[in-house]
């Protein structure tokens, strides 16, 4: 209740000098602010603090933005690769050993190799913008690349590397696929391809995943295996269908591989038309192919690549030493083969 | 029995390194963990292999627990602090910053509780929205993004003599706002795609990062500000909440916390906002409450969902900094889950202990200590922590992010906008324009 009765009231204007700055309170001629302790003469602007920080952080990004630009992306060795560099931006140079391709999911994959150790490039949902990119170059087993990306490790899938730019890869080596006849094909071969002109002379047998043709060049025999997938990937219908039916030659890019001990050979990208192609139709090529989905068949390899004991062959740590090529009777494998090694 | 034995002792092992360390201001846990898992890393031969996941867990759960007494009590905020800063400080300033501390703690038992009775929920209806959820996340976080950028208001509005002045008061905070978020992201542009940081360390690339925009603006604002603090009362029979409060704050932190413990790169000052929003629900105890469950869930509950394996979450759905510092070094089984709760309950409720103990400490550090001198030791500590770990590069990414750090502290916007570090590129990598940017920038020359 305001009391009437009271002497007026002056309000005194205090300057804004006499109060302290950090708490507001009245201080007076006072250097030190006796409520805060705050010292009242010398004193760093907020003023300058704040254009400090407005200039620092335009002229810092900038200074980052170069120094980011400038910095080379390290080179790194496989095995040199540590947990702590979970997330680095590394390079790595080395040659593809293995490459999948999965078009409905649009994800591709590479394993690479340095003298070191094998690392997995996974492209996810990025296989299209970088078909779109290499076009028929698209890097292919055997060729040596370099790739910049980001590095993931993890306990459960090790090391690998995300790319999403085809910018990123750069083919240093574009691995040529030389010719070769089937009675030069030794142990050291596994793993390489190469590129056939052969015949087709059998489906030796056929089994739940796929079929096993026997062709030929004239120069020896061997089995080729056609995956029901790599069936899939043929887009060319006369390619496809011809594949089976004896008498059609071709020329295919195959890998050498070794199944128990066996080598065959394996279709190495057959999407791709450079790889497989018709040359010549069989004559009981105009029949409808349809894919067997009857029972494994079981029988007898028509023909036999001729396979020493001593040619072990030693892949990705598997040691066929004492598989298949060391015994003399056929045995069944998980597919319905039935392999047999004549000596 | 030895199992046993190992887990419990790492677990309590964890939640005294984690109170210790929390009690300090401007020690982030994920920096914490980044050292402790080089430490663990070279004595990888000696620790036992099944101690490293409770250890870690105790350590981030005993953090969300104690960081509530450097946040409210020593103003060093992080990245979740617009939460409970404000009514944190007012509450310091009117004598209760010990009853505020223990407040946020008993909305961490809560939030431990929601864990537990959240289970089944996890496990079976989690993943399914999980599962539609992750490939619509570009347009999740533009939305959110979208959503900060237009709910920052206009503080200045209506002062001032002529229409410049009252239309510069309208916008100052909102163009910082603006600018923060913009030059956040940048930053986070050339971070995310290339660190200038040593590939050697890179999983601790975005540590400087966020000391810089976080913790030494907090800093600097202290040494620059002045202001007394008053002596703070220890209530010893009671805290000032009732029934209605604990059922507000559980329902609005629950929510905030789900909200950030789930979608990627959404702290708990970004959740606050939106399930503030949500819930319409106002007042300094929700507030802090609510910010304690939210704190709890957005820690430790991102970092569980590592645990929730699936037939259709194979690899759980955690998120957050401790599940990709221990990536490299651990992966989840099927049967972890219980395991790992059951040391969270344990260290949650050892740390709620440690809290009102370590929360009288404070109030009696408060009288004692100068604050500006333990502001500058921090400062040098964190320094030396950034050089030791990153070397002279992560100094100058610390220096740089420290000065768009400063804008929301000078300017008077919201600190959550600087989470533009990770929000903006990561959007831009999800919607498959990253590389284009990086590009453009010239980041990645080959």
């Amino acid at each position: 209740m305001e009391d009437k009765n009271a002497a007026p009231v002056k309000e005194i204007q205090v300057s804004s000098d006499a109060n302290c700055p950090s708490c507001g309170k009245f201080v007076g001629p006072y250097e030190k602010c006796p409520y805060c302790q705050a010292n009242l003469k010398k004193r760093l602007s907020l003023k300058l603090v704040k254009r400090i920080s407005v200039i620092g952080s335009i002229v810092g990004l900038i200074m980052l933005w170069y120094a980011s630009k400038m910095q080379e992306i390290p080179v790194v060795k496989v095995s040199s690769i540590t947990e702590r560099m979970n997330n680095a931006l590394v390079e790595v140079v080395g040659a593809i050993v293995a490459a999948r391709f999965d078009e409905t999911k649009n994800n591709f994959s590479y394993t690479v190799a340095d003298e070191t150790g094998k690392m997995k490039l996974n492209g996810f949902n990025a296989l299209t913008d970088f078909k779109k990119a290499f076009g028929d170059n698209m890097p292919q087993e055997g060729d040596k690349i370099r790739v910049a990306g980001q590095l993931n490790i993890s306990e459960k899938f090790g090391v690998s590397m995300f790319i999403k730019n085809p910018k990123r890869i750069v083919v240093v080596e574009k691995y040529i696929v030389c010719e070769k006849k089937i009675k030069d094909i030794t142990v050291k071969d596994a793993k390489k391809s190469f590129c056939f002109k052969v015949t087709i002379e059998d489906v030796e047998r056929e089994f739940s995943v796929g079929k096993s043709v026997s062709v030929s060049d004239g120069t020896g025999s061997i089995s080729l295996t056609v995956f029901n997938s790599d069936f899939e990937k043929i887009t060319d219908t006369a390619t496809r269908e011809n594949l089976l039916f004896p008498g059609a030659e071709y020329r295919m890019v195959a890998t050498v591989d070794s199944y128990r001990g066996a080598i065959q050979l394996k279709l190495k990208n057959p999407e791709n038309p450079k790889n497989l192609e018709c040359i010549k139709k069989s004559s009981g090529a105009d029949l409808q192919f349809s894919e067997d989905k009857t029972s494994a068949k079981k029988r007898p390899p028509k023909k036999i690549m001729e396979y020493k004991e001593e040619d072990t062959i030693k892949i990705e740590g598997e040691d066929f030493s004492d598989k298949g090529a060391s015994e003399d009777k056929p045995k069944d494998d998980d597919n319905g083969f039935i392999i047999k090694e004549d000596k | 029995m030895h199992l046993f034995l190992t887990v419990l002792s790492y677990t309590f092992i964890g939640t005294a390194v984690g109170s210790l360390v929390s009690f300090f201001p401007s020690l982030h846990i994920y920096n914490v963990a980044g050292i402790a898992l080089l430490i663990w890393g070279s004595l990888q031969n000696m620790l036992p292999e099944i101690g490293m996941v409770p250890f870690f867990t105790s350590l981030i759960v005993a953090f969300s627990f104690v960081n509530s007494i450097p946040m409210t009590m020593l103003s060093a905020a992080d990245e979740s602090a617009s939460a409970i800063i404000l009514p944190g400080t007012k509450n310091l300033l009117l004598g209760k910053g010990y009853e505020t501390v223990i407040m946020s703690g008993i909305g961490g038992l809560i939030g431990i509780i929601l864990l537990v009775a959240g289970t089944p929920f996890f496990y079976y209806i989690m993943p399914y929205i999980n599962n539609i959820t992750r490939p619509n996340l570009a347009w999740i976080l533009l939305t959110v993004i979208m959503y900060m950028i237009f709910s920052e208001w206009p503080k200045g509005a209506g002062h001032g003599k002529t229409v410049w002045q009252k239309f510069s008061g309208a916008w100052a905070n909102l163009f910082a706002g603006i600018s923060a978020w913009a030059l956040s992201g940048i930053l986070g542009i050339f971070i995310i795609n290339h660190s200038i940081i040593t590939h050697q360390m890179a999983f601790q690339n975005i540590m400087p990062v966020f000391i810089g925009l976080f913790a030494v603006p907090s800093i600097i604002q202290n040494l620059l500000l002045s202001f007394e603090i008053p002596e703070q009362y220890v209530s010893k029979e009671s805290i000032d909440l009732d029934f209605k409060t604990i059922v507000q704050s559980t329902y609005s932190g629950g929510l905030a916390g789900m909200l950030c413990s789930y979608i990627p790169l959404i702290t708990m000052g970004i959740g606050s906002i939106m399930a503030g929003a949500a819930t319409a629900l106002r007042g300094d105890k929700v507030f802090i409450l609510g910010g304690g469950v939210a704190k709890l869930l957005y820690y430790v509950g991102s970092f569980l969902f590592l645990f929730v394996i699936t037939p259709i979450s194979p690899f759980g759905f955690a998120k957050g900094g401790l599940n990709i510092i221990i990536k490299p070094y651990f992966y989840p089984m099927e049967n972890d889950y219980f395991l790992i709760l059951s040391c969270i309950v344990l260290s949650g409720f050892l740390s709620f202990l440690l809290l009102m103990y370590l929360a009288k400490v404070a109030v009696v550090f408060l009288k004692k200590v100068n604050f500006k001198q333990m502001y500058v030791v921090m400062l040098i500590l964190v320094t030396i922590f950034i050089y030791y770990l990153t070397g002279w590069n992560g100094i100058f990414v610390m220096v740089v992010s420290t000065c768009i750090g400063t804008i929301p502290v000078f300017y008077h916007c919201r600190r959550s906008n600087l989470m533009g570090v990770l929000l903006i590129p990561i959007t831009l990598n999800m919607a498959g324009y990253g590389d284009a940017v990086a590009d453009f920038l010239h980041l990645v020359n080959m």
